[in-house]
C-alpha cells in the first residue's frame, strides 16, 4: 500500500452491517479504520478534526450526510470526504460536489473500488 | 370437514329412507289408504331441511308421490271413483305443494350462499389488492433493506479473500467474515419471506398469533420508511399478552397499514419530535388491544370517519386502507377505533380475541 504515514479512515453509516463489513475489509487491506453509527457521534469525537479521510452515508436518521459535510466545512475540515449513498440522485451528487466531496459512490459500494479511490485520494 | 359432511348426509338419507318405508307400510296396511300418504311430506321436509340440493328435494317429492300412487293402485286399481281417490288426491296435492315450496326455499338458500361466497371472495381480493398497494409504497424501502445485507455479503466475501491471501492467512478473521456472510444472507432471506407472505393471496385462515412478534415484523418492514420521514418508532409497555386468533397475513396488513398511516400523518410536523408509539396490552373481555399513537395534527371532526371508505386526508390517498383494516379486524371478531390524543395526533387501536388456552 502506498498510503502515507498510517492514515486514519473514518466511516459514518447508520447500518451496522454496512459499517462493520467495510471496517473489516479495510482492516484486511491494512488500513486503520474508525467507525461511527451517526454523524453526531463522529462530530463528538476528536476525529472530526484529526481524521485523514471520511467516508459517510448520506441518508441517516438525525443529522444526514449533507448536514455533516456542511458542519465539517464550518469547523474547518482539512481532510477529504467520500460520500456513499443508496439514493444517488443528481441533486444529491451536485449538493455534495458543492460541499467539496472528493468522491461520490452509489451503494452497494464495491469495496475494491472504494479502496482504489481512497488510495488515489490519499496517495 | 368433508368427511364429517358426508357422514351427516348418509345419516340424513338413511333416516329419510327409513321414514319413507314406515309411511309406505302404514299407508299400505291402513284402512284409510291414501290419507296416510300425506305423511310423505315429512320425508320431503326432512330431506329439504337436511340441506339437500333443490334437485334432490324434487326427486324425493316425485318418489313419494309415486309410492303413494303405487301403494294405492295395488289395492284400489279396479275400484270405481270414491272417497279413497279423493284422500289420495289431497295427499298428492299436499306432497306436491310441500315439494315445490321446499325446492324454492333450497334454491333461494343456495343463491344466498353463493352471494355470500362471492362477497367473501371480493373482500379477500380487495384486502390483497390493498396489501400489494402498500407493498408498492414500500418498494424503495424493501429494495434498500435487501440491498444492505447483499452489499455486506459482497464486502465480507472480498474481505475474506484478503485475509486468506496474507503471508500468514488469518483464519479467525476469515471465519468471522464467513459467519457474517451467513448472518447477512439470512437477513436478506427474512426480508424476502416477509414481503412474500404479505403479497401472498390466500383465503384467510384463523390461527393462534403472537401479536408482539407480528408487531416486530411490521416495524421491521416500515423501519426505513420511518427513518426517511424522521419518525422514531417506539414500542411501549411490552407487557406479556396472550396469543390471539386471526389470519396472520391480514393482521400483519393491518399493523403495517396503521404504522404507515401514522408515519404519513406526521409528515407536516415541525418543531417537535415525530414519534410513533405502538402499545400492546390485554383488554377487557379476553381481548388483546393494539394501539398505534402518532403525534400529527389529529383528525378534524369525528375521528371514526377515517374508517369510512374513500375518506382520506392525503393528497395521493385513496381512502381505502383504514376501511379495509376495519373489515379485517371486525371479520376476526375484533373492534377498531380512533380517538384524538389530548395533546397531539391520533391513536388508532384495535382489539382481537385472545386464543382459547387449549388451542395449540
Amino acid at each position: 500500500l502506498a498510503l502515507r504515514r498510517n492514515p486514519i479512515l473514518c466511516i459514518v453509516d447508520d447500518d451496522d452491517d454496512v459499517r462493520s463489513s467495510l471496517e473489516n475489509y479495510l482492516r484486511a487491506a491494512g488500513v486503520a479504520v474508525r467507525t461511527f453509527g451517526s454523524a453526531e457521534h463522529f462530530l463528538a469525537s476528536p476525529d472530526r478534526l484529526e481524521a485523514d479521510c471520511l467516508i459517510t452515508d448520506l441518508h441517516m436518521p438525525g443529522m444526514d450526510g449533507l448536514a455533516l459535510q456542511q458542519e465539517l466545512n464550518r469547523i474547518g475540515r482539512a481532510f477529504p470526504v467520500i460520500v456513499m449513498t443508496a439514493f444517488p440522485t443528481i441533486a444529491a451528487r451536485e449538493q455534495s460536489a458543492g460541499l467539496g466531496c472528493a468522491a461520490f459512490l452509489a451503494k452497494p459500494v464495491d469495496p475494491d473500488l472504494l479502496l482504489d479511490r481512497v488510495e488515489e485520494i490519499l496517495g | 370437514m368433508a368427511a364429517h359432511l358426508q357422514k351427516r348426509d348418509r345419516v340424513l338419507w338413511a333416516s329419510a329412507f327409513a321414514v319413507m318405508l314406515l309411511i309406505l307400510a302404514a299407508d299400505a296396511l291402513s284402512p284409510l289408504q291414501g290419507a296416510v300418504a300425506v305423511l310423505y311430506v315429512i320425508v320431503v321436509l326432512l330431506v329439504a331441511h337436511g340441506g339437500a340440493t333443490s334437485r334432490a328435494v324434487l326427486g324425493t317429492g316425485l318418489a313419494c308421490g309415486a309410492l303413494a300412487v303405487g301403494a294405492f293402485l295395488a289395492d284400489h286399481i279396479h275400484e270405481p271413483f270414491n272417497a279413497a281417490h279423493v284422500r289420495l288426491g289431497v295427499s298428492l296435492v299436499a306432497i306436491a305443494a310441500t315439494t315445490l315450496l321446499s325446492v324454492e326455499q333450497r334454491r333461494a338458500e343456495a343463491e344466498r350462499n353463493e352471494a355470500r361466497a362471492r362477497l367473501e371472495q371480493s373482500s379477500a381480493e380487495l384486502a390483497h389488492a390493498s396489501r400489494v398497494s402498500t407493498l408498492g409504497q414500500l418498494t424503495a424501502s424493501i429494495a434498500h433493506e435487501v440491498n444492505q445485507p447483499l452489499s455486506a455479503i459482497i464486502t465480507y466475501g472480498k474481505s475474506a479473500k484478503r485475509w486468506l491471501s496474507r503471508d500468514v492467512p488469518d483464519l479467525p478473521e476469515v471465519t468471522a467474515c464467513l459467519d457474517q456472510i451467513v448472518a447477512n444472507g439470512s437477513r436478506a432471506a427474512d426480508i424476502i419471506s416477509r414481503v412474500r407472505s404479505l403479497a401472498r393471496k390466500a383465503a384467510p385462515e384463523a390461527e393462534p398469533l403472537d401479536l408482539a412478534e407480528l408487531a416486530g415484523e411490521a416495524i421491521d418492514l416500515v423501519r426505513r420508511e420511518a427513518r426517511a420521514a424522521d419518525v422514531a418508532l417506539r414500542r411501549i409497555g411490552d407487557a406479556q399478552v396472550p396469543l390471539v386468533t386471526g389470519d396472520r397475513v391480514q393482521i400483519q396488513q393491518v399493523l403495517v397499514n396503521l404504522l404507515m398511516n401514522g408515519i404519513q400523518a406526521m409528515r407536516d410536523v415541525q418543531g417537535r419530535a415525530r414519534e410513533l408509539c405502538i402499545k400492546l396490552e390485554p383488554d377487557a373481555g379476553n381481548m388483546v388491544r393494539v394501539a398505534v399513537a402518532d403525534c400529527g395534527s389529529g383528525i378534524a371532526g369525528d375521528p371514526a370517519r377515517i374508517f369510512e371508505p374513500f375518506f382520506t386526508t392525503k393528497p395521493d390517498g385513496m381512502g381505502m386502507g383504514l376501511s379495509i383494516c376495519r373489515s379485517i379486524v371486525e371479520a376476526q371478531g375484533g373492534r377498531i377505533s380512533a380517538a384524538n390524543n389530548p395533546v397531539h395526533g391520533v391513536t388508532i387501536a384495535f382489539t382481537l380475541p385472545a386464543a382459547s388456552p387449549e388451542a395449540p
